[in-house]
């Protein structure tokens, strides 16, 4: 029994390893990604300026040669951008994932609670009441947590089936918030306060800064590094509680210690890039057909997958047009028809 | 090695489920759990899966209280194989069997090589090892079963809990699955199966738990307590018990509800 | 004080004629007029005074007259229009009274009902719609906040029964409006603006026309009340001139007057300053952004802040955009590079937003310290409204300080006076200049 069981595990070992080959692939694509996108723009820059840009803070011999347009492009104008779509990007699919798999539903993403509703709400106060930048991602934050405070709040009423009633909790939460945004508009100075807010809502990176990056980047990483430390666990919880009970574990404390990662990690990257839809959604749709629902890999691969995903959708909005295309427009533009495509050739399950 | 003694259970502000319900089940045992629905046969199930903490009496695994254990530990022990289903992502047999290792190790682990090879070992038991790639979803429903049946033994505990085996499986899928899980008891595993079809219980059963109402209305072998007057107690209904007596011994093939006699 | 802060005394005064006076009471001044104009005069004179009047020849209180030599030379203010080419020179403050009977609606309709003036007046808007618009306008409502200004421009503030005020939500704009035309705060009052519109209270408040942007969300909603609807698109000098023409048209005799005196005004200015530009080359001629109420929401080509830029001799970097504002990254400003940046009055962003974003610091105007946010007394100068006129005024001292004569702030004491009737506090508006 024992040799019949390695023979089959040779056998088993040559699509193993290109199965592990397109994983370190797509792990190191967003790396290749930030490289390209920070040598696309409105002017091209060569990958040799573009290394030795992003090296001439270390090595400031490696800035000569280069005009200070290149410097301040690379250094201060779109490495920050980047760096921010792909954690942005690597943040909404990794949560995304880790949704699907604790509320065993593909089809919702970490705004089901209402984070994002509740952040879209707290910048368009925030911009109604004239903030800077810091204070819209403030109350952005903010707002976002307390939406999924108060969807908790609300589902501690009942105590039978809890995460039924959280979701409808988040979902009534969301549609709340939802209405109090459309009254921040309806009351917003048509030509003042009013694109701005819309802007907002429809997500975009123009604003961003080196100032927004380093929280951003701390959550991101945290969260990730959390959710990448409960990865396998997450297949367990996505069989259902009565299972991982008996398989040993507490699901539903190590659900909210998921969903309070995920909505930080949300939060912040909705606070950074308004609202942008969709990548939650299809990026852990397209991890699934490339690596196998298993959470081990589905994970990272949906940070790493988010994170190329955003980059190539910012690179295009600041590229596309002489204008800025809203990220959520192009998200939606190009994530719809992408989720279509995925849903038909994912016959077998998810 | 899994006592019962006394339990009973009720949910908040309810009339008792489960009352005074005693049993012993040793290694290598197969106890089947019979009774109408809503007995209490699947309260029953999770107090000794340990969902369900029963208000009184205890139950004990080598001669500790279940509830000292530790969830993990219990998991180490006592393992469920849920009713057939169907998980919403399509896993691989292996990455299901897989899972059976999560009560050995630490929350944030990823399953180790040994963990892959007895996961390997235990599809390999139920003999489904050339399945080991194909998404679980894909598989019939005996198979899935059966790959339930692995991660129990990936779970290495010693008692295995099985809901309704027998539900949504046609007689050869039901043989197939109880072939294996006899098989398993020679190896030392036990036991204990829900199932509303009390002929299975007399083919397979080594002890049999008749309830009624939330009591055992007798325990003991098939022979003793699987007879017309008991099953038509148990299940209020007039019972017919059909005897092989072609043998030296007579012994109960079949039980079916009594025929009217016109 | 101009005959526009008089009006709503005088108002009261004719009210108090109108209706406590059953005899007929003489008139407290003399009267001299040209003998082509005595028949309207008398007409007015009789239905102020209840008799004919006796014109004087030689120094009269008022004069009635075609004859512009009698007028201050190089003035910019109007003086009252009762019929086309046809004003008062006002010599006593004891003809006042009736000057401003001349030239309200009641006046017009004195004028109208002998036949001196029509009785409709057909124009054609900014979208090529024709309009029949019955006259006199008595109650004119302007949900486009330009419009209001305008409508102020040509001095008929008084026959505005609501309106939208750009740039006097702010407590400050709010107080200088109100000191300009205590009116301001029962006009702002109702909710109107190019997305929204109350139509009840529209209908309440029954205007005779009102005047609107043609990107308003609720023209179909307002073409039920039958109202006739004058439509708006001012984004370029050219259109704004015309705007004002409109108003002229649509309020009488004197609105015309009003509007042509405007646009003689914003022409003088507009030459005297190019003329000043005139020999640049390009090269010469600074690379101006104009930003909007983001730091990277920048305007197109199409709008009139490009044609502001122009004019005071500089060249709008981001021409070649459409529409109306876009959106646009940091990288494009960087590429852009320009040599000045000008912050429109309106919205929150400062010229510290730019000069503190350490991101903004490799742009050249930022380097120079060539970032202004553009002032504004009530009305936003950047937008086509008549107060723009100023606005070319400041972004042409700012870009060339040594070349342009014209003074900011004189400019804004004789636009104000001329235009809003309104004599301007010198220190402020100094200092609003200087900013």
């Amino acid at each position: 029994m024992r040799l019949l069981t390695m023979r089959r595990v040779w056998a088993a070992s040559a699509p193993a390893r290109a199965g592990d080959l397109l994983y370190a692939a797509l792990l190191l694509l967003p790396f290749a990604l930030i490289i390209a996108a920070l040598m696309v723009g409105l002017y091209t820059i060569s990958v040799e300026n573009v290394l030795r840009a992003l090296l001439a803070p270390f090595f400031p011999d490696l800035a000569n040669g280069l005009t200070t347009t290149e410097l301040t492009l690379v250094q201060r104008i779109r490495l920050p951008r980047v760096l921010s779509a792909a954690l942005i990007g690597a943040t909404l699919a990794s949560t995304g994932s880790a949704f699907q798999g604790i509320f065993k539903n593909p089809l919702v993403d970490s705004n089901l609670l209402g984070v994002t509703s509740g952040a879209g709400f707290g910048a368009a106060l925030a911009l109604l009441l004239g903030g800077t930048t810091l204070v819209v991602q403030g109350f952005a934050f903010g707002f976002g947590l307390l939406a999924v405070l108060l969807a908790y709040a609300g589902s501690r009423i009942y105590s039978t089936a809890p995460m039924i009633v959280l979701t409808l909790m988040g979902i009534l939460i969301g549609s709340f918030f939802g209405s109090l945004t459309s009254l921040m508009k309806y009351v917003a100075d048509p030509l003042n306060t009013l694109p701005a807010i819309t802007f907002w809502l429809l997500g975009g990176l123009t604003g961003v800064t080196w100032q927004s990056v380093p929280t951003l980047a701390l959550l991101t990483v945290c969260g990730s590094l959390f959710l990448w430390s409960v990865r396998w666990r997450l297949n367990i919880l996505s069989l259902g509680d009565t299972e991982a009970t008996t398989l040993g574990m507490n699901p539903n404390r190590l659900k909210l210690a998921i969903i309070v990662c995920a909505t930080l990690m949300t939060a912040a990257a909705v606070a950074v890039g308004g609202v942008v839809g969709w990548v939650g959604l299809v990026i852990p749709h397209a991890g699934r057909i490339l690596v196998g629902p298993d959470h081990k890999r589905l994970i990272p691969v949906s940070l790493a997958l988010g994170a190329s995903f955003l980059l190539v959708i910012d690179t295009l909005s600041r590229t596309l047009l002489s204008t800025e295309v809203p990220l959520g427009i192009l998200t939606g533009l190009v994530g719809v028809p992408l989720l279509i495509v995925l849903l038909r050739r994912n016959q077998t399950g998810w | 090695m899994l006592v019962a003694e006394n339990i009973t259970f009720a949910y908040a502000a309810g009339a008792p489920v489960l009352q005074g319900v005693s049993f012993t089940l040793t290694r290598g045992d197969i106890l089947y759990l019979l009774g109408r629905n809503g007995c209490g046969k699947t309260t029953l199930m999770q107090c000794l899966s340990g969902a369900l903490k029963p208000a009184s009496g205890s139950v004990t695994f080598d001669g500790k209280d279940l509830f000292a254990y530790t969830p993990q530990e219990r998991a180490q022990r006592i393992g469920l194989i849920p009713q057939l289903h169907s998980p919403v992502f399509a896993y691989t047999v292996h990455e299901l069997v897989l899972m059976g290792r999560a009560p050995h190790m630490g929350l944030f682990g990823t399953p180790s090589k040994a963990d892959h090879a007895v996961a390997e070992s235990a599809l390999d038991s139920v003999g489904l090892a050339h399945y080991r790639n194909r998404p679980y979803t894909q598989l019939s429903g005996g198979e899935r079963q059966l790959v339930l049946i692995a991660r129990g033994l990936a779970q290495q505990c010693r008692v295995l809990l099985m809901d309704e085996p027998d539900a949504h499986l046609d007689l050869h899928n039901q043989q197939k699955v109880m072939a294996i899980v006899q098989k398993l008891t020679r190896e030392g595993l036990s036991f204990i199966i829900t199932s509303h079809i009390p002929n299975n219980a007399l083919f397979y059963a080594r002890q049999v738990l008749l309830m009624k109402a939330g009591r055992v209305l007798t325990t003991g072998d098939p022979a003793q307590t699987l007879t017309e007057p008991l099953l038509s107690e148990a299940y209020e209904m007039d019972t017919e018990v059909l005897y092989d007596t072609r043998g030296t011994v007579r012994v109960a093939r079949a039980v079916l509800p009594k025929r009217w006699q016109a | 004080m101009s005959s526009f802060m008089r009006l709503p005394l005088a108002l009261l005064l004719m009210f108090t004629v109108l209706l406590g006076m059953s005899n007929a009471q003489a008139a407290p001044f003399t009267l001299q007029a040209d003998e082509t104009l005595q028949p309207a005069v008398a007409a007015l004179y009789t239905a102020q005074y209840g008799t004919a009047p006796t014109f004087v020849t030689t120094d009269a209180d008022l004069i009635a007259t075609t004859d512009r030599t009698l007028l201050p030379e190089d003035s910019v203010s109007v003086p009252p229009h009762f019929l086309p080419d046809a004003f008062f020179v006002v010599r006593s403050e004891s003809a006042s009274a009736f000057v401003d009977f001349a030239i309200s609606p009641d006046g017009q309709q004195t004028l109208i009902d002998a036949g001196f003036l029509p009785a409709s007046v057909t124009i054609v808007d900014q979208v090529g719609n024709t309009l029949d618009i019955p006259q006199p306008v008595r109650r004119a409502i302007t949900p486009y906040s330009l419009a209001t200004y305008v409508i102020y421009g040509v001095g008929a503030a008084d026959r505005l029964v609501a309106g939208g005020y750009l740039g006097a939500r702010t407590p400050e704009g709010a107080a200088r409006m109100e000191a300009i035309d205590p009116r301001f705060p029962e006009l702002s009052s109702y909710v109107m603006n190019q997305r929204e519109i109350n139509i009840e209270e529209i209908a309440n408040l029954a205007p005779d026309v009102i005047f609107a942007s043609a990107r308003s969300a609720w023209l179909d909603t307002v073409a039920e009340l039958g109202i006739p609807t004058v439509l708006f698109q001012g984004e370029s000098p050219e259109l704004l001139k015309q705007s004002l023409t409109l108003a002229g048209q649509i309020f009488g005799p004197n609105a015309a007057a009003r509007a042509a005196a405007w646009i003689a005004y914003y022409d003088r200015v507009l030459s005297a300053v190019v003329a000043q530009t005139s020999g640049l080359s390009d090269a010469e001629r600074p690379r101006v952004l104009v930003i909007g109420t983001e730091p990277l929401r920048v305007i197109s080509g199409d709008m009139y802040q490009t044609d502001i830029v122009a004019a005071a001799g500089g060249q709008s970097v981001s021409a070649e955009l459409k529409g109306s504002w876009n959106d646009v990254n940091l990288e494009q400003v960087v590429l852009w590079d320009p040599d000045v940046i000008i912050i429109v009055p309106y919205g929150n962003v400062t010229v510290a937003t730019l000069t503190d974003s350490p991101e903004w610091q490799v742009i050249k105007a930022v380097q120079d310290g060539k970032v202004y946010k553009m002032p504004s007394w009530v009305a936003p100068w950047d937008t086509p409204v008549p107060d723009s006129v100023l606005g070319i005024i400041w972004l042409a001292q700012k870009l060339f300080p040594e070349r342009i004569a014209l003074d900011c702030s004189a400019e804004a004491v004789t636009f104000f006076n001329a235009f809003y009737g309104y004599d301007i506090p010198r220190d402020d508006i100094a200092a609003v200049c200087a900013s």
